[in-house]
């Protein structure tokens, strides 16, 4: 089933990003898919900036993480009639220009999820620091050993869903192990996926507001025990 | 009797009342909680019985046998606090969830 374009819904998790979300936004308003942010209970004026643009724009009213703004964005996208939706981050890492790339890899492999990576061919990482490099290596084959997905990159926020992917995979780690849950939704329910080349610019800015390494801890105490909790 | 006995007997007692009084309702609950008061008092007043019953599981003594048992329901507790806690956060987390999309605005 062709995707209809204009039900394409951008989902924007957002917080603390008053500096950079204005030129985010702008780069995706000159598209024509909808767009919603979701603001994770930002201290500063990210709600306000988003506010200005022509997305749609749910406020979280407490810090609840990534995880679960992502599926507050799918949630609503999905109430507003979504047929296929994109997660994008807000920090300014991902292009707008790949998302067309995202949505022709669900169309033309009728797949069902379309996995945005830095490490395929075609794909880039610009800036990325060595360090980084490395432990993206380590999530990634810890990832395809513990789903079984034959893939090339993890913790890649940039992809595309189809509405009925969407349903299938429910988010419920809040923080930022959701990137290897909805991995590992996707191999539990057995969904297409397709592997798109995408370019991630590391600044200074996204590299600051990111993951550090010693947070891979976290990451996957989190896993763990979100897979004790299913 | 030891001054450390009536005030251990009295802590136990107000354990027991406040747990049946707001915390659980059930009856199996009750009664395991009535079963553990009188365990206590009974290692309370007679510590030599408990020092018997350790020896018999080949412990020293009875207090080691309260120290061991004591560590191994704690593990249980904190499981059991760690399991409310994430279900907590979900249900918290669907409240938010459904307010933000309940009162999304849509931009210029």
């Amino acid at each position: 089933m062709s995707i209809n374009f204009e039900k394409v819904w951008i989902i924007v998790p957002a917080y603390r990003e008053a500096s950079v979300i204005g030129a985010v936004l702008d780069s995706l308003a000159a598209t024509k898919y909808q767009i919603v942010v979701v603001d994770d209970c930002s201290p500063d004026t990210t709600a306000e900036i988003a506010e200005r643009s022509r997305a749609h724009v749910c406020r979280h009213c407490i810090n609840l993480g990534q995880g679960a703004a992502i599926q507050t964005g799918i949630d609503y996208a999905l109430s507003n009639g979504a047929e296929a939706l994109v997660t994008f981050d807000a920090d300014g890492q991902h292009s707008a220009a790949d998302i067309p790339a995202l949505l022709e890899g669900l169309d033309k492999h009728k797949a069902d999820v379309a996995l945005g990576s830095r490490f395929t061919t075609g794909g880039a990482a610009h800036n990325m620091g060595g360090a980084r490099r490395t432990l993206l290596k380590l999530a990634t084959l810890m990832t395809r050993l513990s789903t079984g997905l034959n893939i090339s990159d993890t913790h890649n926020g940039l992809r595309a869903l189809r509405a009925e992917a969407a349903r299938k995979i429910r988010i419920t780690q809040n923080r930022m192990a959701h990137a290897s849950e909805i991995l590992s939704l996707v191999a539990q329910h057995k969904l297409k996926f397709v592997e798109v080349p995408v370019h991630i610019s590391y600044t200074d800015y996204s590299t600051s507001k990111g993951q550090r390494a010693s947070n891979s801890f976290n990451i996957i105490w989190d896993s763990i025990t979100g897979m004790l909790r299913r | 009797m030891k001054l450390i006995q009536p005030a251990l007997l009295i802590i136990s007692m107000l354990a027991l009342l406040a747990y049946l009084r707001f915390f659980r309702s059930v009856l199996v609950d009750r009664l395991l909680a009535l079963f553990i008061f009188a365990l206590q008092v009974l290692a309370i007043t007679f510590p030599e019985a408990t020092n018997r019953f350790a020896q018999s599981f080949g412990v020293g003594r009875g207090a080691d046998l309260l120290f061991y048992l004591f560590a191994s329901g704690s593990v249980f507790v904190y499981v059991l606090l760690y399991g409310k806690l994430l279900s907590t956060e979900a249900k918290v987390t669907q409240i938010a969830r459904t307010l933000a999309i309940r009162d999304a605005r849509k931009g210029n």
